[in-house]
């Protein structure tokens, strides 16, 4: 049997100064992590010199590489995927659901660091958790859920209600 | 709840604009509603646009219709015939089931499912029998849509109402042929017309735009004001239509009985590579009155919209 390679290790550390130890794979899933670890060599890979996290705190960063480690073996995106996204069923994986299944301030503070890590897949994730929630809901409705301030004149809004009013729920 | 980073998510258009994408088009539609920041963004972005059917998706293949539209005017979006079926129409028991179809429409364009392909259709049939059918529908089916109905009639007759700009289809055909069955007191003739967003031609029997004829060539992608005028407006008596879709550069059989004609064999293949180049046809029946001049078509008063830019018809 071939013994295989110990995974390299690398260290990252959480804006408010949590360092985590993590295989190189597992943070090659962010393009922003990848692209860093390109210029520094392997001596220099170190606990003392984890690569700063700037805007993603201890949680969020706990979260995030939960993610990393459960899709580290996925396949690349290709180049075609971002042309045919629309084509694209919104359907999420289950393990990718129950992820997800987190208070809305985590849901937000999840899809800010998957797009300051550019990690495109959990950013999509994201935002289709955040579009399922949109889904079926009326103008009021979307306002309620994200607490969003109408800031439509009567005037302005009753225009723009009219020319949709045809496609409204009878 | 204040809540910092979802303030700065709804903030960040290009994330707002990666959520709508994946949000059924006719909520997107009336989210413009919700902020005027959701307004410019759903009424500017170039991704949105075309997930709304306003802005032309480029590409050849697969058709998707557009499930707003679809869910408004079934008659105009019945499902393609079966590939490969030489078909014949005619019994009025075989008409075109207006219920029936707006029952499968509402199904199959639930939230959950994204619009239907067309060559890829796994639906049941969306008529009640004979699935072989092509069915026309008549100015009765039209006025038992809910469009033609109390206040959703007069939304839809608005004049800025959305609908009329929007594509038929993505990726939206730039002009297609339309055969008309004409009946007046002279005899029985059918004529082929080339329809476009910048003019109509009459076309020879074989389908060519005539010597003497300017070919207008694709204009603008056509808009749906367009179809339903063609339709509703013009002159003389109409009374029976039959759209046929396709997805272009594939072999859709063209009817040789659609019920209010029969269309022979050289016309059929006109029709046939026209509808494989533009991927989108009309068959249309209308009789010209022959006491006095004839006066503008308008069936009912509900129907009645502003024209669309060209009257050329």
């Amino acid at each position: 049997m071939a013994e295989s390679k110990p995974a390299q290790k690398i260290w990252i550390r959480s804006n408010d100064d949590k360092t985590f130890e993590i295989d190189r794979d597992v943070g090659e899933r962010s393009v922003l992590i990848k692209n860093l670890l390109e210029d520094v060599g392997d001596a220099d890979l170190s606990e003392e010199n984890a690569i700063p996290i700037q805007n993603v705190n201890e949680t969020v960063l706990r979260k995030v590489i939960e993610w990393c480690e459960h899709h580290r073996n996925d396949p690349p995106a290709s180049q075609d995927e971002e042309s045919d996204a629309r084509k694209k069923t919104t359907e999420i994986e289950e393990w990718d659901q129950k992820f997800m299944q987190v208070d809305q301030e985590m849901l937000f503070e999840i899809i800010l660091a998957a797009n300051y890590l550019d990690i495109k897949a959990l950013l999509d994730v994201g935002c289709k958790t955040v579009a399922n929630m949109i889904k079926g809901k009326s103008p009021e409705e979307i306002r309620k859920t994200f607490n969003i301030t109408n800031d439509f004149s009567p005037e302005e809004e009753e225009q723009i209600r009219r020319e949709n009013e045809w496609a409204e729920d009878r | 709840m204040e809540s910092k980073a979802r303030n700065t998510v709804l903030n960040t258009t290009e994330i707002v604009e990666a959520v709508l994408v994946h949000v059924d088009p006719k909520t997107v539609l009336l989210a413009r509603r919700v902020c005027a920041k959701w307004n410019d963004l759903i009424s500017n972005s170039p991704s949105i646009q075309q997930h709304l059917f306003f802005r032309p998706i480029p590409g050849t293949t697969p058709v998707v219709l557009n499930p707003m539209l679809a869910k408004a005017f079934p008659p105009f979006f019945r499902r393609p015939a079966p590939a490969g079926s030489d078909y014949e129409v005619s019994a009025p028991s075989k008409r075109f089931k207006p219920e029936v179809w707006a029952r499968q429409i509402q199904e199959m364009f639930s939230f959950s499912r994204t619009p239907p392909e067309l060559g890829v259709q796994t639906q049941e049939e969306t008529y009640d029998e004979a699935p072989d059918v092509h069915p026309h529908f008549t100015p009765d089916d039209l006025k038992s849509l809910p469009l033609a109905q109390g206040r959703l009639n007069a939304a839809f007759r608005y004049e800025g109402a959305t609908w009329r700009a929007m594509l038929p289809c993505q990726p939206p055909p730039t002009s297609f042929i339309c055969l008309e069955k004409v009946e007046s007191m002279g005899g029985t003739g059918q004529y082929f017309r080339r329809i476009a967003e910048n003019g109509d031609v009459a076309l020879d029997d074989d389908g060519e735009v005539p010597k003497d004829k300017k070919d207008l060539g694709p204009g603008p992608p056509v808009r749906m004001e367009t179809l339903f005028h063609l339709v509703t407006g013009g002159w003389g008596d109409k009374n029976g239509w039959i759209w046929i879709w396709a997805t272009r550069g594939s072999q859709t059989p063209i009817p040789k009985d659609v019920g209010f004609s029969v269309i022979d064999e050289a016309r059929r293949e006109v029709m046939k590579r026209a509808v494989q180049r533009d991927g989108l046809c009309l068959i249309e029946s209308s009789v010209t009155q022959c006491t006095g001049p004839p006066g503008p078509w308008a069936f009912d008063n509900k129907f009645r919209v502003k024209p669309p830019y060209n009257q050329s018809w």
